[in-house]
């Protein structure tokens, strides 16, 4: 930009010095144009754009009464279909309270409340696990005895 | 005829009737107006059609606009920042689409002042400046004539086409040097004339 400016000819900060060729030009455009005026009807058509807004306000305003008719249609399908789910939820007896069993894959899972059933039904188990077990040995212990000569083996 | 931009004093009292919807102030307003935004865009595209649609859009922006404007600024710039713009999109436009500007220049040719053949070497005469004027870049060009046509001052420049004054100084020389230098080549002036640029 200092290159510029050192070959710029001195000049005031608003002006050029003036010379044939400045005087050329700003004749030429200046003569070029004199005279010149916009069509008559310019005016008219500026004032038929500017008015024609308004008359152009209703579609703008049906399209954004129907935007936000489609928000209030969009919601009220979704507030059915959440309806029907829930209404056929009911029918079908699923109970929403936490404080019962639910079903996982077929099988009751043990809620808080109710660990203790299911503690007490496993407890059963084990004890008729520990029932077989010791009936089983005593099968065994009696199978011994009656194996001929059971001592002989042992030894 | 040194400065287009007036006083803003009777802008200051149509700008707020026109804020109000007061289609008549704004009439009185593009009475005001009209001329030099006409004019700067018939300079700039060298098309009357193209001066009027411009001249149109520019003043529907205006009045679309109109609470932007700061009164306490002289409302010319503005307004020809939006002819300026809006003629520089429509060169752009035929630039484009009609890679050819060199149309006919019959604009300089009107009948405006009938005599002999003194008014055919004028019009030569014009018509090679011309030539010369549009043969600039935009960016020249539209500094050129604001400054030559218009009368505003560097500043006023610098803030129609939105860039630095330095940017703007500098245009206006290489414009001038490239003026200079195109009109000395031109074998068609008159010796007197070609003269007169050394």
């Amino acid at each position: 930009m200092s290159f510029h400016r050192k070959n710029w000819p001195t000049v005031e900060e608003n002006t050029y010095p003036s010379d044939e060729m400045d005087t050329l030009v700003r004749w030429t455009l200046r003569d070029s144009v004199a005279g010149e005026e916009p069509p008559p009807e310019t005016w008219d058509k500026i004032r038929a754009r500017l008015e024609q807004p308004k008359a152009q306000s209703q579609p703008r305003r049906a399209k954004v009464l129907s935007v936000h008719l489609s928000w209030v249609v969009q919601l009220l399908v979704l507030g059915i279909i959440i309806l029907v789910a829930f209404g056929l939820s009911v029918r079908q007896g699923f109970d929403f309270s936490l404080d019962h069993e639910y079903v996982v894959n077929g099988t009751l899972t043990p809620q808080p409340d109710s660990e203790r059933i299911l503690l007490s039904s496993a407890d059963d188990d084990v004890l008729s696990r520990y029932r077989y077990f010791l009936l089983s040995r005593e099968l065994t212990l009696f199978d011994y005895r009656l194996v001929p000569y059971a001592d002989t083996y042992q030894r | 005829m040194r400065r287009a931009a007036v006083s803003t004093g009777e802008d200051c009292e149509l700008i707020p009737r026109i804020r109000q919807g007061d289609l008549a102030a704004f009439e009185a307003l593009y009475d005001k107006y009209k001329g030099q935004v006409y004019r700067t865009a018939l300079a700039i595209t060298r098309d009357r059609s193209a001066a009027e649609d411009i001249l149109q859009e520019c003043f529907v922006r205006v009045y679309t606009h109109i609470d932007k404007i700061d009164v306490s600024r002289p409302l010319s710039p503005w307004i020809h920042r939006i002819a300026v713009n809006l003629s520089y999109n429509w060169v752009a436009k035929r630039r484009r689409w009609f890679p050819s500007l060199g149309e006919v220049i019959d604009h300089l040719a009107g009948d405006r002042h009938s005599s002999p053949e003194h008014i055919l070497e004028r019009e030569e005469l014009q018509h090679i400046v011309q030539e010369a004027i549009h043969s600039l870049s935009f960016a020249q060009r539209v500094v050129v004539i604001l400054f030559y046509l218009n009368g505003f001052s560097l500043e006023e420049i610098a803030y129609i086409v939105d860039c630095p004054v330095g940017t703007v100084k500098s245009r206006l020389y290489y414009g001038r040097q490239n003026l200079r230098r195109k009109l000395r080549d031109d074998q068609r002036l008159p010796a007197g004339v070609a003269y007169e640029f050394p």
